[in-house]
């Protein structure tokens, strides 16, 4: 089991890492950026340490830099958190050359999973359904980025004439850790619903299934809100999904704790979309319906132990999360957060904390949970209004409105978020 | 001087980029300096009176070690941060004059850290 | 409010907007019809367009008029995007609605103003429509009744749209020539131009709560001048305050009390022949009796008398200059049918209220209230009725600022000569120049029980013989009992005075009596009259 662990990443899922590590007594070590040492994560680790400049390309995106201090800091392991290197397959590599274990999957199975487009390729040949390619003249299509995530990366083409304007404005949206510029064209999906097959896998080949999650809202592909279980999706499609997903995950031999992504059709018709080869920020939905702590299964895989878990994975609960994050940056002035039973808030801000221009607006995650999916939503609700913070603009309102629309409530609604 | 003019006068000199601000008359004077803008992107390498680390990694002495008081030149070398196996050698921005050290050979030194306390020349 | 009043708002006004429902700005409720607020009563900003619908709902009629002066200048200008965007989003053609209304039979022009349509601001297009209102009006005898609104004068035409402001100006003043009521309501928000060309000219300044209404813009105020203002800065309250309105009055009641002000203010009225002669009392009464019940504070005050004397009495505000004075009670009503001005000196009940009315000594913004009421009066042929009961004028430092010695020598000099019969009762305590500047009158009465001195009866005490207390001896040689004034021939009559309602109906007899009296002159005798009565005051 590792004993002293660097975190490479920042925010509310630095400070995630930290709880767990601190249940399994693993030392924590967390670099951060000369801006973050004021930081709830800096705060509670047992130990802190700056490696760069505030700019994510001096810091937390610095390999050399965060090598460096895990090494310094006698860490036998990072946690790459999600977001900036934790997909980047030449990061895992020298971290394991420098004798670092890096968890996650292995940098082999980074490496093929890279490339989305080297991905969907894959998943063809094992005869799973994947999203049609377009060509240039055949408007509207979406350019995607073989190497984006987050969202980033991602442009609609309306008309052949905008085609180079939107690729330009696709490459230049990129600005994370991901190199090359492989672009890749695909027609537009009818798009009804966008899930995840979260799973986890061990190095001995054990496979398990978590509750599929349907993160349909969305704003500019990012995701918004975010549930578990799936309403209104035939449950023999979502098996279909779980079964591909499985083929594939054996096929790479993914060997970490990771997400299988499909789209659905308004016609009921799945085509795979990709792999995320790291913890997610939704995790969370999962680990309230299930019980399961996903930060813990990754961390005793890369040590080497087997994955205990059952090969399929029940939801005990319905779990919602609403991602609440800033419209700009001020000092934060909270007056009050959500409480009460089954309410869960996953966060790094603190009274009088002053937001930072150059990472992700993120500033907590609400996740609530109940046995019926009605009660779970009123939950939500009330967890919305109690959120009282002041200095900064967040998007508390357009979550409320979201969760309160008809189609919301009966679960019937279908992806909408390209403007939302 | 009236108060109401010397909030409008403060007013304004707050707005400004002006930085200092002298006033003084038979019965009355002030003097006061804006600080610099709060930024993130100062420049990390070199600041007043302090060398600070560009880097994380391990400190080494350049031979012959640096000492108190020591003369140094524009450009010499003051000390090597070892980061990934790539010696980066810790150059003087200015011709200076060594106060302090703050670290031994082999130690760990984090982006930041303050390597020496100088005085510019 | 506490920050969780503040959150209880903002989430009433999302949820508001969650159901696509109009909600209160202030505090995030359902509104009515009217779009005031059902908690709060906050008044939100009407659209022109609904003022008329209303109108209608009220059984009202309008008819549009001047509509051929809805000029697009919008390219000469150079602003057409903006226009033809406010054009689509209020379905009107300019910032203006001119039309003639009719309401419980009362028939008036109306003047509407759209804040959304180019911030409803004065154009050569609107302003000269306007101006053509006004002669409308004039030419067709009848009232102007005006809904304020927008941020003054459209920018973009320059000096031309600043020159409306003097136009409009210009039809306005004969139109006031011809001694027609212009009543000027005032909406959230007016600004610039409109406010300081015919916003608030009207013979009647009515605003609605909350409305925002000023001179420059706020912005201009914090950003240029840097100043601080206070948190009610341009609200209706503040301009109240400042003398520059009649009253504030709540968007339910409006068209109603346009009416009620019209009735009043259309020159009608009738002097009945058949009223009771007041009972007199020309009996002695002992100084220091006189001077206690004075002094005791159960006697009754202004309010009380306007309140008896009038149903419905319309309060008017302000002095248009600077301030609204509360120990002057100044408006419209009926007494025995008589249209009537009326101007009551006010003491207070209690602590309370002699603070808030300063004791009932008159400021000299009194004095100018007093004189724009008279001279409103003067302009709708109704007589002026002034109840007299004050400790004097007001000596302090507030008072003097504002010239309290030229307020009471101009209130003497105009209501000599204000064309219309003005009767005086001093129905409690008429003291110095604060009696003085309001007896200037046809006919002076006092209750039995009143006193008129040059100075109260303590303070002379206290000059001659150095003790506060009065002494019974200079009492009796001040001689300011009625009685004492009668027999020198410097009032005309003693009232009997007993209840409330007694000496209510003492001065509606008295009042009536002597108008039935002074109506057998004309407007030259009575002024010559008047003239003669107090430059031989003193030799009656």
């Amino acid at each position: 089991m590792i004993q002293k662990v660097l975190i490479a990443n920042r925010g509310e899922i630095a400070v995630r890492i930290i709880q767990t590590c601190r249940i399994l007594g693993i030392r924590t070590v967390v670099a951060y950026s000369k801006c973050d040492k004021d930081t709830m994560a800096v705060f509670l680790a047992d130990e802190a340490i700056c490696i760069g400049d505030s700019s994510p390309s001096d810091s937390y995106l610095n390999i050399p830099a965060i090598l460096e201090a895990a090494k310094n800091t006698g860490c036998d392991s990072l946690h790459p958190g999600y977001g900036f290197l934790s997909e980047n397959d030449e990061f895992a590599k020298r971290a394991h050359e420098s004798g670092i274990i890096f968890i996650g999957p292995s940098s082999n199975i980074l490496e093929k999973t890279a490339n989305k487009f080297r991905m969907k390729e894959t998943a063809r040949k094992l005869g799973i359904p994947v999203i049609p390619s377009a060509d240039e003249d055949k408007c509207p299509l979406m350019i995607k980025s073989s190497y984006g995530g987050g969202g980033k990366g991602i442009k609609i083409v309306k008309n052949r004439g905008d085609f180079d304007y939107c690729l330009k404005s696709a490459k230049l949206s990129l600005n994370t850790g991901f190199s090359g510029d492989n672009f890749f064209l695909e027609q537009i999906i009818d798009l009804y619903k966008h899930i995840d097959i979260q799973f986890v896998a061990d190095k001995f080949g054990k496979i398990s299934i978590l509750p599929a999650r349907d993160c349909s809202v969305q704003s500019h592909y990012q995701k918004v809100i975010e549930e578990t279980p799936v309403s209104n999706i035939p449950k023999e499609l979502l098996e279909k999904m779980e079964q591909d997903a499985v083929k594939l995950i054996k096929e790479v031999g993914f060997d970490n704790v990771g997400t299988i992504e499909f789209l659905v059709d308004k016609q009921m018709n799945y085509y795979f979309l990709e792999i995320n080869s790291r913890l997610q920020v939704e995790h969370t939905v999962t680990e309230e319906a299930t019980g399961i702590d996903l930060v813990e299964q990754q961390i005793r895989i890369a040590s080497g132990q087997k994955n205990r878990l059952p090969m399929k994975v029940s939801a005990k609960k319905c779990a919602i999360e609403c991602r609440l994050s800033a419209k700009d940056n001020g000092e934060l002035n909270i007056f009050s957060l959500p409480t009460g039973k089954d309410v869960r808030i996953d966060t790094y801000i603190y009274q009088g904390y002053r937001i930072k221009p150059y990472y992700d607006p993120l500033i907590a995650k609400i996740i609530v949970s109940d046995k019926e999916r009605r009660r779970a939503i009123s939950k939500m609700k009330l967890a919305l209004d109690e959120i009282i913070i002041l200095g900064a603009h967040t998007n508390v309102d357009e979550l409320y409105e979201t969760i309160s629309r008809e189609d919301y409530i009966v679960g019937s609604y279908s992806y909408f978020g390209e403007n939302e | 001087m009236p108060i109401d003019k010397l909030k409008k006068i403060l007013a304004d000199f707050d707005s400004s980029e002006a930085t200092e601000f002298e006033y003084e008359d038979a019965d009355f004077r002030v003097s006061i300096k804006k600080n610099g803008p709060k930024t993130d992107q100062e420049k990390t390498d070199y600041s007043d009176k302090h060398i600070l680390s560009p880097l994380v990694g391990t400190y080494y002495d350049v031979s012959p070690t640096i000492q108190i008081n020591e003369r140094v030149k524009e450009g010499q070398s003051l000390c090597i941060i070892e980061s990934m196996k790539i010696m980066n050698k810790i150059c003087a921005p200015a011709d200076l004059i060594i106060r302090k050290t703050y670290f031994e050979n082999g130690e760990s030194v984090e982006f930041g850290s303050k390597l020496f306390e100088v005085d510019y020349i | 409010m506490s920050i969780l009043d503040e959150q209880k708002i903002k989430i009433k006004k999302r949820n508001a907007r969650i159901l696509n429902r109009p909600a209160c700005s202030n505090c995030g409720d359902e509104l009515d019809e009217l779009l005031v607020c059902k908690n709060c009563k906050h008044h939100e900003r009407m659209p022109a367009l609904k003022r008329i619908e209303i109108i209608r709902k009220n059984g009202g009629k309008f008819k549009q008029l001047l509509a051929e002066y809805d000029i697009d200048n919008s390219r000469t200008y150079d602003y057409s995007e903006k226009f033809e965007r406010d054009k689509n989003r209020t379905g009107l053609s300019e910032s203006v609605i001119v039309g003639k209304c009719k309401v419980n039979g009362k028939i008036f022009i109306t003047i509407l103003m759209e804040r959304y349509f180019m911030v409803g601001t004065l154009s050569k297009a609107n302003g000269e429509k306007i101006a053509k209102a006004f002669e409308y009006a004039t030419k067709s005898n009848l009232p102007v009744v005006a809904f304020c609104a927008g941020g003054g004068v459209r920018m973009q035409e320059g000096a031309v749209g600043l020159v409306q402001m003097a136009k409009i100006d210009a039809t306005l003043m004969k139109f006031r020539k011809k001694g027609l009521p212009f009543i000027s309501v005032l909406t959230d928000p007016t600004y610039g131009g409109t406010t300081a060309s015919f916003g608030l000219m009207g013979d009647i300044n009515i605003a609605e709560p909350n409305s925002s209404i000023g001179f420059g813009g706020k912005m201009l105020v914090k950003d240029i001048l840097h100043e601080q203002v206070a948190d009610d800065f341009q609200s209706a309250k503040y301009v109240l305050r400042s003398g520059g309105l009649d009253m504030i009055c709540e968007r339910k009641d409006i068209l109603n009390t346009i009416i009620e002000l019209l009735a009043i203010l259309n020159k009608n009225n009738s002097i009945k022949a058949e009223n009771e002669k007041p009972e007199y009392d020309h009996g002695n009464k002992k100084p220091e009796i006189v001077l206690q019940n004075i002094r005791n504070n159960s006697k009754t005050v202004g309010i009380d008398y306007l309140l008896k004397l009038f149903d419905n009495p319309i309060i008017l505000k302000g002095d248009r200059i600077s301030y609204d004075d509360p120990s002057l009670l100044t408006g419209l009503g009926e007494i025995s049918g008589i249209k009537t001005a009326f101007i009551i000196q006010n003491k207070g009940r209690n602590l309370r209220e002699n603070i808030e009315n300063n004791y009932g000594m008159t400021r000299p913004e009194g004095f100018r209230k007093a004189i724009r009421i008279a001279k409103l009066a003067e302009r709708f042929h109704l007589p002026v009725l002034i109840l007299l009961d004050s400790p004097g004028a007001h000596p302090g430092d507030v008072a003097e600022k504002n010239c309290q010695s030229i307020a009471i020598s101009e209130s003497m000099l105009n209501l000599l000569e204000t064309k219309t019969p003005i009767v005086s009762i001093v129905t409690g305590e008429g003291c110095s120049g604060g009696a003085l500047g309001l007896s200037i009158s046809d006919v002076l009465a006092m209750f039995s029980g009143a006193t008129y001195s040059v100075i109260s009866p303590e303070s002379y005490s206290a000059i001659i013989f150095n003790k506060p207390e009065v002494q019974p001896e200079l009492l009796a040689n001040m001689k300011f009992t009625a009685k004492d004034l009668y027999n020198e021939g410097l009032v005309d009559e003693i009232l009997k005075e007993g209840t409330l309602e007694y000496n209510t109906l003492q001065i509606e007899r008295y009042f009536a009596e002597s108008l039935v009296r002074l109506s057998k002159f004309d407007m030259k005798q009575l002024l010559d009259r008047r003239y003669n009565r107090i430059r031989n005051w003193d030799k009656q």
